[in-house]
């Protein structure tokens, strides 16, 4: 196993650059997840570690072994795509023992790879079968398998799991964590599903058009998002923002609004009375009481998931959703109060977007 | 229930043409090699067929045809898979090449006989013009006139005007074929010949033999070029079945031998074209 180190990067496709000088580094045995909407340059950034893009400017080292100019057979990597890439016409067997084959090893050796790479994904009833008689959540495994068997230093994932149905998505992904828990193995994976990011990841790497907005762990991000893209990305429901001005009186501190509602504020919360600030604060961190200034909001949609209830109402003009456990009846146009936790307010600065 | 059938009334134009067009003449041919048509005493007999056996020159022609399409056909596929696989990769000006490649193709195949006939001319001919030229030979080959180089001037000049038609099928495959299938295969230690084998050739099994089949097809009804160019000629040495019937339906008149020898042919085509109609069939249901 090994550690991946970017440093740098850069990839321009003609006169366009699309990845704008990316560094991170990724620690032996660690699940990185690079996320962000499609077009940000997550994908191609993955496809540079896997040697099927050229690297512009930059460099990148596997194991500390600088692979510029490494080609991709050589870099001791595996990968596993969105669409599987299976080759049809070999059998699952085939499919897992191919790389074994081209690399000359012994009969014996490849046959105890296969066999046991298919006992770890429950494919051990399939492995003559062709790739066509196979649902997605199985091709999905004989591609994990393909990568496993190699036993290589670093493996790749590219939207692995955007093909399958949504109950699927949710099953493959603890098999994939789980395999990552047993394998150990330096991994790093692509998704543009936030939630994934979330659930998977030792640490995310979140980009935006060819940046890395902030790197960090799960919950580091979504505690201390850097700017308002990062508050906004990750998490589900979204972050609600409000533009608005810092207010200071004695020890009490508030945001004004242009449509003049006040949303609460700790005294300690940075800032100088008047600038001009965005106040987010994520629907799990809405109350219905509380001692705090309240928003007053008119009821729009009420959403429940048996589990929870969610809201959308309206705060003079502005859409806020609220997320609470448990159930709770709300009727379109009736008038609630919903209050801010102080602890769980996001300050940004209007202008740069960054975190105050 | 009325729109289906709208459908057969949107397409009985199209059948009634093939009716009379390919139909008629193909009953027609059918009957007449029976001695059943167009004769004064119409009387079922194979005397045809049983001729046909004992025929040297039918014979001969209908190894020509043999030899004729194999090669034609192999080189067809052979040069249409080398042109699919240099325009389907990243070119500069790749629509230029591609109307390049497709021009042979255009040509009335009579036109290309007629245009191979003067390259290939003793005298004027510009094939024998260079080598005369270049000094590569002392006097000019005479490419037409002698029955071996006849025979392999008329197969190099059809390898030329129709390898588009199974390129273009071939290159529809090539364009199919996902781009992940040969990152996996580099990424698992393909070299370019390695890909071309486990990823490029099983993913164009297909659509090589629908290629090959209509392929083969339309070579053993080809006429045109091969009657433009030398007209079967010298001796029987480039006369194929098409151009043995022509010649005994239309110039001697035996109408029961020329139609009989027609009918051979389409049966032959009919079995060949068995496996293409079978998978055309499954994909339809």
């Amino acid at each position: 196993m090994a550690t991946v180190d970017v440093r740098n990067v850069r990839k321009s496709f003609g006169d366009h650059e699309v990845i704008h000088g990316i560094s991170a580094f990724i620690e032996d045995r660690e699940f990185v997840i690079l996320v962000g909407p499609s077009g940000c340059g997550k994908s191609t950034l993955l496809r540079m570690i896997a040697g099927l893009e050229d690297i512009t400017a930059g460099e990148i080292a596997i194991g500390g072994r600088v692979v510029n100019d490494v080609r991709a057979k050589e870099r001791d990597i595996a990968m596993v795509f969105q669409n599987y890439a299976l080759y049809p016409h070999m059998t699952v067997y085939r499919n897992m023992a191919f790389s074994l084959r081209l690399k000359g090893m012994d009969r014996d050796e490849i046959d105890r790879r296969v066999k046991r790479a298919a006992e770890i994904l429950n494919l051990s009833d399939l492995l003559q079968r062709q790739p066509r008689q196979l649902s997605g959540g199985q091709r999905q495994r004989v591609a994990m398998g393909r990568a496993i068997v190699r036993n290589p230093q670093v493996f790749l994932f590219d939207e692995p799991l955007s093909n399958l149905d949504a109950k699927l998505r949710v099953q493959m992904r603890s098999e994939i964590k789980d395999l990552h828990q047993r394998l150990g193995a330096t991994t790093v994976y692509v998704t543009h599903d936030q939630l994934e990011a979330m659930t998977m990841a030792d640490r995310i790497v979140v980009m935006s058009e060819g940046y890395v907005e902030q790197m960090g762990s799960p919950l580091e991000l979504y505690d201390q998002p850097v700017n308002t893209f990062v508050a906004g990305f990750l998490g589900s429901p979204a972050m609600n923002f409000f533009e608005g001005r810092i207010g200071r009186e004695d020890a009490r501190a508030w945001v004004d609004t242009a449509d003049g509602t006040s949303l609460p504020l700790p005294a300690s919360a940075p800032g100088n009375e008047g600038q001009t600030v965005i106040y987010g604060v994520r629907p799990e961190h809405i109350g219905l009481s509380g001692e705090t200034l309240a928003m007053e909001a008119g009821v729009v949609v009420m959403e429940t998931t048996g589990s929870a209830t969610q809201l959308l109402a309206d705060v003079a003009g502005t859409r806020v959703v609220a997320a609470f456990n448990g159930r709770h009846v709300f009727r379109p146009g009736e008038r609630v109060s919903l209050h801010p936790e102080l602890e769980h307010v996001h300050l940004f600065d209007a202008e740069t977007r960054q975190r105050l | 229930m009325r729109d289906y059938y709208k459908g057969y009334l949107f397409i009985l134009p199209a059948f009634l043409l093939l009716l009379i067009i390919l139909g008629f003449p193909a009953v027609a041919a059918f009957l007449q090699s029976f001695n059943l048509m167009w004769v004064a005493t119409p009387s079922f007999t194979l005397g045809s067929y049983k001729a046909l056996a004992s025929d040297p020159e039918f014979l001969t022609s209908l190894m020509n045809t043999v030899i004729f399409v194999t090669v034609v056909v192999s080189s067809h596929l052979v040069i249409g898979l080398g042109v699919a696989l240099l325009l389907n990769m990243d070119l500069r000006f790749k629509w230029l090449w591609r109307v390049v490649a497709i021009l042979p193709w255009t040509m009335p195949d009579v036109i290309g006989g007629l245009v191979w006939r003067f390259m290939f001319d003793t005298l004027p001919g510009i094939v024998n013009s260079v080598l005369l030229r270049t000094g590569i030979s002392a006097e000019p080959i005479d490419w037409l006139g002698n029955p071996t180089l006849a025979f392999l001037s008329v197969m190099l000049a059809e390898s030329w005007r129709g390898y588009a038609y199974p390129m273009l099928i071939l290159l529809a495959g090539l364009q199919a074929i996902p781009r992940q299938q040969y990152e996996a295969a580099e990424l698992d230690g393909c070299s370019a010949w390695q890909k071309f084998i486990y990823v490029t050739l099983p993913n164009l099994k297909h659509m090589i033999i629908i290629a090959l089949v209509l392929d083969v097809i339309w070579e053993s009804r080809l006429f045109g070029m091969v009657y433009s160019m030398t007209g079967g000629g010298p001796g029987y040495s480039t006369q194929i079945l098409t151009l043995l019937s022509y010649k005994q339906y239309f110039q001697f008149f035996n109408v029961s031998y020329g139609a009989s020898m027609a009918v051979v042919l389409a049966t032959v085509l009919f079995f060949i074209s068995l496996p293409y109609l079978r998978m055309s069939m499954r994909q339809q249901l």
